[in-house]
């Protein structure tokens, strides 16, 4: 096995933080942590944002009263996610699903399961922040999108170019300087950037 | 505390006595409730070691958790693993049937389930012999939904049950262009109500569904009866006062002047009509003295030691699974009517019941099914819209739709 795969299923390491857990599923996380070199901490209290920086995933019991107190929308740290549930009533499902989370486990709590919990959240989570990043840096382009149009048009007009050949241009002018076509683009509009073809 | 209960040898006449475990707390804070699930199996039990025609005696080993979750873990597992009884009559919350399902499901074993829950589970080794959802809420809701304009105020206990029974009220109401006017959960055991009364009062919803359990339904009841005496808008017939779980004993308990005139669901109560009924009314009051006074968890804890005996009796032995098989054979003329367990799901058909709280504590039934109504625990055959076509008001002019 390579080291790069070794570490891609390995949670040695690994901070959890447990939310409202049962006393027997307690005791059976704890095993099952130490086991897997899984860091974990217990606590009776409503998650804490700041935990952000204190760990790495958060379990919470989605049966526990004082987690569910509704209406309250509850601030969870940015990491994954794990739903111990129990009651698979509608009503819980719901609020579990609102929670956000990245993966589950069947209350009692065993041994088995934990690890692909943990894993499969902690992919999950990952592609989920790969996912909202990419579509945010897409947005943005989409955005700036009108600013590449407006500078097509301006080499269109000023320098007789057609459509292809003025964005051929902006292209060719934004790998020289080693800048987005959209980022180029603004800067020739705002005069911070000249066309000078060779 | 360990109560053994052994029916003196003598009376067993040579049959053999099979132990069965009795897991009901007896004490702690929902103990009356216990007691009560009790004497209905120890009648069944009473009723099953007299007769003749069955060739063995049950014999209970009682437990009292005493509403101790880790009590009913090692109860359970003593009475499993030191005393080998393969069927355990018990639990009343869900908490604590889901606490001991996984030793009852290890052992093979049966656990006999009498009390009402929100359903969403069907374990194989666990027979429900207590309504599911679409046997106690849904048909109390599509009765008051035809006589109420649907602007609910849900309160309740913060735990499971109050959580699923808010859901379907508020599901329902949304089905037929209702809307909830207002929601508070309290902590189990609060005692403070009179401000949610207060927020009643502003609201006026023209249904409240109170699922409050214990101490926190008490001061309720207490608290709405005294603003009710000066407060014209909570006079006796403005709000439909909704409970899914009020019952004779507690009728009696809290004062039925507090309580007259709650619509409660339920699939018995004391003032069925019927043969089966007077008889177990009888019975009940022959063995436990004339002033007890059996709720629906007491049949159904009785329906639990019955249907145990007769399947046991049907397959000769008392291995889980062949008396799982043959229960589902059985038809019991219980109290409430003709019960039978549903193979595909171990919950039972039931007869859905609506009464109204009478200032005696008794209750008189305006509502019930036609015939016992099939379990659908996971409510998959549950149409809320439909409940629209029963609704009373055409849609404009219900009050408190303008929002939806």
């Amino acid at each position: 096995m390579s080291v790069k795969k070794a570490q891609a299923t390995s949670v040695r390491g690994l901070r959890v933080r447990v939310l409202y857990c049962e006393k027997q599923d307690e005791a059976s996380l704890a095993q099952q942590f130490r086991r897997l070199g899984i860091e974990g901490s217990f606590a009776d209290a409503l998650p804490d944002p700041a935990d952000a920086d204190r760990c790495d995933l958060v379990m919470f019991d989605s049966d526990h009263a004082s987690l569910a107190s509704h209406g309250a929308d509850l601030r969870w740290p940015d990491v994954p996610r794990i739903a111990l549930i129990g009651a698979e009533t509608p009503s819980r499902l719901l609020w579990t699903i609102r929670q956000g989370v990245c993966s589950h486990l069947r209350k009692p709590v065993r041994f088995e399961g934990v690890l692909s919990a943990c894993l499969l959240a902690r992919d999950a989570h990952r592609a989920q922040h790969a996912l909202r990043e990419r579509v945010s840096e897409l947005e943005g382009r989409l955005k700036s999108r009108r600013f590449v149009f407006s500078a097509q048009l301006m080499l269109m007009r000023e320098r007789g170019l057609d459509e292809h050949e003025a964005f051929s241009a902006l292209r060719t002018l934004a790998m020289r300087r080693q800048v987005s076509v959209e980022r180029l683009s603004m800067e020739l509009l705002a005069g911070r950037a000249r066309y000078e073809p060779n | 505390m360990a109560v053994q209960i052994n029916p003196p040898a003598t009376r067993a006449r040579g049959r053999p006595a099979i132990p069965v475990g009795v897991l009901y707390s007896l004490t702690g804070p929902y103990g009356a409730i216990g007691r009560e699930m009790l004497n209905g199996v120890m009648l069944a039990v009473a009723q099953i070691n007299a007769d003749p025609a069955f060739d063995f005696v049950l014999e209970p080993i009682v437990r009292d958790p005493g509403g101790s979750l880790d009590a009913y873990d090692a109860m359970c597992r003593d009475l499993l693993h030191r005393h080998g009884v393969r069927h355990v009559i018990g639990c009343y919350t869900s908490v604590s049937r889901r606490r001991v399902l996984p030793l009852i499901e290890h052992a093979g074993a049966l656990l006999w389930h009498s009390p009402r829950y929100e359903g969403f589970e069907s374990s194989p080794n666990v027979i429900y012999l207590g309504a599911a959802p679409n046997q106690h809420f849904v048909p109390m809701l599509a009765h008051v939904l035809d006589q109420h304009a649907p602007a609910i105020y849900n309160v309740g206990s913060n735990y499971v049950w109050s959580w699923e029974m808010h859901r379907i009220a508020t599901e329902a109401a949304h089905a037929v262009g209702g809307r909830i006017v207002g929601e508070r959960l309290l902590p189990l055991g609060e005692t403070r109500v009179d401000e949610i009364v207060d927020d009643i009062v502003a609201r006026r919803p023209a249904i409240l569904l109170n699922t409050l359990v214990g101490e926190s339904a008490y001061r309720f009841y207490d608290a709405w009866h005294r603003r009710a005496q000066r407060e014209p808008a909570l006079a006796p017939d403005a709000i439909a006062r909704l409970s899914l779980t009020l019952c004779e004993p507690e009728a009696r308990l809290v004062g039925a002047e507090r309580v007259a005139g709650y619509l409660v669901s339920s699939v018995y109560f004391q003032s069925i009509d019927g043969d089966a009924n007077r008889f177990f009314l009888r019975e009940y009051r022959a063995r436990f003295g004339q002033h007890a006074s059996p709720s629906v968890d007491a049949e159904a804890a009785w329906l639990c030691g019955v249907f145990l005996a007769r399947a046991m009796a049907a397959c000769g032995g008392v291995e889980p699974a062949r008396v799982c098989d043959a229960a589902y054979r059985q038809r019991v003329q219980a109290p409430q009517g003709a019960v039978r367990i549903d193979a595909d799901n171990n919950h039972a058909y039931l007869t859905p019941r609506v009464a109204r709280c009478r200032a005696d504590g008794q209750f008189d039934i305006v509502w019930a099914a036609p015939e016992p109504v099939r379990p659908d625990p996971y409510l998959t055959w549950v149409d809320f819209a439909s409940l629209a076509n029963t609704a009373r008001e055409p849609p404009a002019a219900a009050p408190g739709r303008a929002g939806r």
